[in-house]
């Protein structure tokens, strides 16, 4: 996996129209989990007392489940592509980080 | 539900500290339960009528199963309102 390879399936008939298509339709639920999530997160710290936080914590973790799902069929479906890095980057970054573990205060 | 209140306005003693959060519902908290109904509303209705127009079988599934989630969750949370009708319980 050396140079970068735009790494994706065969991409399903999506009709070029004005009106929704498959793509549409999973990308608007796709936002919708991550919009739910963001706001779950925010609602499980106010929660006052114990039952009521796990409920909410529990909706947030199915929820956040679920988006990556349809990422997964998104992706199966070739309406995502994924393209890998160059591995020199990669390597400078870890580089980088390993010098800087240094300054990390715990022994 | 006045009196149910007043119950926690006492000050505590020594013996009654409280170890958790009583399972109260505060005013804060149905703020967000009609919040996170209304979202899971419409993201029911919404999964359920984009799964109804869509072309792929494996999308469709996908939506729907979103969808049914979603609709389960706003059970979970009716229910939360529902059990308020118990005395809340102490540990």
């Amino acid at each position: 996996m050396n140079q970068q390879q735009h790494v994706q399936n065969p991409k399903i008939q999506i009709p070029t129209t004005s009106a929704m298509t498959d793509q549409d339709y999973i990308t608007d639920m796709l936002s919708t989990e991550k919009y739910i999530t963001v706001s779950y997160s925010i609602a499980e710290h106010e929660a006052s007392h114990e039952a009521y936080y796990q409920t909410i914590h529990q909706a947030n973790n199915e929820a956040s489940q679920m988006q990556r799902s349809l990422y997964e069929t998104m992706f199966r479906k070739g309406l995502y592509g994924l393209t890998p890095t160059q591995d020199t980057q990669i390597q400078q970054s870890y580089q980088q980080h390993t010098t800087d573990k240094a300054q990390l205060p715990y022994q | 539900m006045d009196q149910q209140q007043q119950q926690f306005q006492q000050q505590p003693t020594a013996q009654t500290t409280m170890q958790e959060a009583p399972a109260v519902i505060t005013g804060k908290d149905l703020n967000y339960i009609n919040d996170m109904m209304a979202w899971n509303l419409t993201a029911a209705k919404k999964a359920h009528a984009f799964a109804q127009s869509c072309q792929d079988q494996d999308i469709k599934q996908a939506i729907d199963q979103a969808g049914q989630m979603h609709q389960r969750h706003y059970e979970q949370f009716l229910q939360l309102l529902q059990s308020q009708n118990q005395p809340p319980t102490y540990q």
